[in-house]
């Protein structure tokens, strides 16, 4: 590991993949190509989004990269260690609930440090400073099942930064949430990766959202990237960003990826 | 509660109204001013004598405090038999069960062999523990062991496989080995799922108990039955099923309140609250 901690203190690393490939066999025999020859590299701190159409692999990317797949060709490696198997060093937000139901909060949020051997009462410290940084300082012994479905996107964004992950994946985390609860929950993000620098993949199928949050935007199609493109809008980002020249200019041609091309042309889609 | 009344109120309408006896001077349906007088005296006939009572077979004759020790002794004895197999069964059927799921190796090693031993009858067992260990303290424990061990091996099996895949994905991206996954995932998981096989495991428990009593014990609950039977004492089987109606509430009981600690996590079911469940009825 050679880029633990950058000269900053920083813990994060440089993400690079080479000539991917993952495949499924259908029940049906036929063998689906789910991720078909992805290469990339994400520099330290970097932030990246993946959009693209349901269906396109990006799950499947995401999976792979944290080690709960098995990759089928080409090979993922995290500041040049190949990856075998899941790592809290590679964290993971879910699109789906995934916070423990049978945990408190506060349990939850500290569950990755109890993994690693960390004292009770120095994790609970660290797990409450970041439970507060996410606004859930005061339900911290609340059951889940007490929660909203923000909040709970909450304690699973506090649980994966508690645990101080050098690389954080992120599949569609806020795809369920209505458009406020969603804004809101960018600005915890930002906020909590400003202070600590990992290298971000957030998987998204939001051009907005995308936007939004990115240094860099790829776009998946059919198990490949056909798009990489650098995002110069300065931060921070408000929605108003999204009608300026340089990001109308982007969203056009990201959605003409995702197939919207009729609909860029006749301008309904613009902003 | 006005549902027991009910029901004992029909016992001693039976009583009255059927005059039927099993052997002469023996009621079918013997009435209650029967059963906790004359009955539950004779129950002293089962004391073997000590503690400043003196046993029927030393000569005494039969008194309450006879009959409340012959109570005690032979539940206790049932008791061990029961719950020492009960904690063994579910010990090693749910260890048996993880197995299942633990490693390639340990799913070859208990998985087949589960699922044969689920298969047999259990009462058809009887015969064959009573050849193998004779009526030793050990033997029951096992039988009981074996009724109760098959079920939550199954009930095991069943819960982790409907545990969702992504708590278990969740736990490994934050760290966690295998052993903490099952320690702090999959137990706590599966548990609601298993609470039905624990109360199903509760209820073969006793009847394996009073089964393998049955067979020539020469103390316990089951064995007063057995011995009731040969002269006709439909009171005093009544009076000791009772007994194990009793008992096996208690037992329900504590379950029921223990597995309301363990659950408290859980979102609150349509089943705790009836009234919920009637107004989605009548929407």
């Amino acid at each position: 590991m050679t880029a633990t901690t950058d000269r900053s203190g920083y813990r994060t690393a440089q993400l690079e993949l080479q000539h991917v490939a993952r495949s499924f066999r259908r029940s049906g025999g036929q063998v689906v190509e789910a991720v078909a020859d992805v290469s990339m590299v994400l520099q330290p701190h970097e932030f990246v989004c993946l959009i693209g159409p349901s269906g396109c692999g990006k799950t499947t990317l995401l999976q792979l990269i944290a080690g709960l797949l098995p990759t089928s060709h080409g090979q993922i490696l995290v500041d040049g260690e190949p990856v075998d198997g899941p790592s809290p060093e590679r964290g993971l937000v879910f699109q789906r609930d995934s916070v423990f139901p049978w945990m408190r909060v506060i349990d939850n949020a500290a569950y990755g440090l109890k993994c690693r051997g960390m004292p009770p009462a120095e994790r609970v410290e660290i797990a409450r400073a970041f439970l507060g940084q996410v606004g859930l300082g005061h339900v911290e012994r609340a059951w889940p099942r007490e929660l909203s479905g923000g909040m709970l996107k909450r304690v699973a964004v506090a649980t994966v930064f508690a645990n101080s992950p050098k690389v954080l994946l992120l599949d569609e985390p806020f795809a369920s949430l209505d458009y406020v609860t969603k804004l809101q929950l960018h600005q915890v993000l930002l906020n909590l990766w400003k202070a600590s620098r990992p290298t971000v993949f957030f998987i998204t199928h939001d051009v907005d959202e995308a936007l939004l949050l990115a240094d860099r935007i790829l776009v998946m199609k059919a198990g490949h990237l056909v798009d990489d493109r650098t995002i110069g809008l300065p931060r921070p980002r408000t929605v108003e960003i999204l009608a300026l020249v340089e990001g109308v200019a982007h969203k056009e041609a990201l959605l003409r990826h995702l197939g919207l091309e009729q609909l860029v042309q006749e301008g309904v889609a613009r902003p | 509660m006005a549902v027991f009344l009910g029901l004992a109120a029909l016992w001693q309408v039976a009583s009255i109204a059927i005059p039927w006896e099993s052997v002469p001077g023996e009621p079918m349906f013997p009435g209650w001013q029967v059963l906790f007088t004359q009955t539950l005296m004779s129950l002293s006939d089962y004391w073997q004598g000590g503690l400043g009572v003196t046993g029927i077979a030393q000569g005494g004759s039969r008194t309450y405090a006879g009959a409340l020790l012959a109570i005690l002794s032979s539940s206790w004895d049932t008791s061990l038999r029961l719950y020492s197999g009960l904690v063994l069964g579910a010990l090693v059927g749910t260890s048996a069960g993880l197995g299942v799921s633990w490693s390639r190796w340990t799913r070859r090693l208990v998985a087949l062999p589960g699922q044969v031993l689920r298969t047999f009858p259990l009462l058809a067992l009887v015969p064959l523990f009573q050849l193998w260990f004779g009526l030793t303290f050990q033997g029951m424990m096992l039988f009981v062991a074996y009724g109760v061990g098959v079920i939550f091996f199954t009930g095991t099996v069943n819960a982790v496989r409907n545990i969702p895949p992504i708590y278990i994905d969740n736990a490994r991206t934050l760290g966690a080995g295998r052993l903490e996954i099952y320690r702090s995932v999959i137990l706590p998981a599966m548990f609601p799922e298993l609470r039905s096989s624990i109360l199903l495991g509760l209820g073969v428990a006793w009847t394996a108990v009073v089964g393998a009593e049955f067979l020539g014990a020469q103390t316990g609950l089951g064995q007063i039955i057995v011995y009731s039977k040969y002269f006709g004492y439909v009171d005093r089987m009544f009076l000791v099923g009772l007994i194990l109606l009793v008992y096996a509430a208690i037992t329900y009981s504590i379950f029921e309140r223990a597995s309301r600690r363990l659950t408290e996590w859980m979102p609150r079911e349509y089943a705790d609250q009836p009234a919920l469940l009637a107004t989605a009825e009548s929407r």
